[in-house]
């Protein structure tokens, strides 16, 4: 089975057909997309911009890194979640899309950045580690997040 | 010591690829932003 099969499979699926035929069931599920997004947004621009030097600045970065991440946790699996059910009502579409693909392939990233490389250096206490490196990560972080969101607003317009 | 060469480890690969991200983001963008510029000139003759 191919990967346009599964597609095919998951639009015409009772969860496709659901997402796609009922209403405004779809613009609802989108609804709480993105105000996952706004949260996830949220975490990353304090926990980045923090890093930074930027804002928050009378606050540890720890204390801000470490509040965050929880938050992050719960708006990303909002989003997966929100995520997969939307894919399903048009999966056809997002399967002929070439910004679906940079999504899914910069939203792998992320996750693999956030959970292997980013979290494991930012539990250590920050006055430990080098300011250049905690800079080059909020700016790798915030880039990264940010192609996610534009390529996804980028698969409606195209 | 170990937990401060261990920190020095994760140091190191959180720059790297944290570069390597950045530089493919750029790359990226700037692919991104010709192709909208050579849409244009298109489109404006």
């Amino acid at each position: 089975m191919d990967v346009l099969s599964l597609f095919e499979g998951l639009e015409n699926s009772p969860i496709g057909v659901f997402v796609k035929d009922k209403g405004a069931t779809f613009a609802l599920i989108e609804i709480v997309h993105l105000l996952g997004w706004t949260v996830l947004g949220g975490t990353v621009l304090a926990t980045d911009l923090r890093l930074l030097g930027v804002v928050l600045r009378d606050i540890p970065s720890n204390v801000v890194s470490d509040s965050a991440h929880k938050w992050f946790k719960a708006a990303l699996i909002t989003l997966l979640i929100t995520g997969f059910f939307m894919l399903a009502g048009v999966a056809t579409k997002c399967y002929h899309n070439f910004y679906f693909w940079v999504k899914m392939t910069t939203l792998l990233v992320g996750i693999i950045f956030v959970f292997a490389v980013k979290r494991p250096l930012l539990i250590a206490d920050h006055t430990t580690l080098n300011p250049l490196t905690l800079k080059l990560v909020a700016l790798a972080s915030m880039s990264i997040w940010f192609v996610v969101a534009a390529s996804g607003r980028w698969i409606g317009f195209s | 010591m170990g937990e401060s060469k261990g920190l020095g480890t994760r140091e190191k690969i959180a720059a790297v690829v944290s570069a390597a991200i950045l530089l493919t983001i750029v790359v990226y963008w700037i692919i991104q932003i010709d192709g909208v510029m050579d849409m244009l000139k298109l489109a404006n003759g």
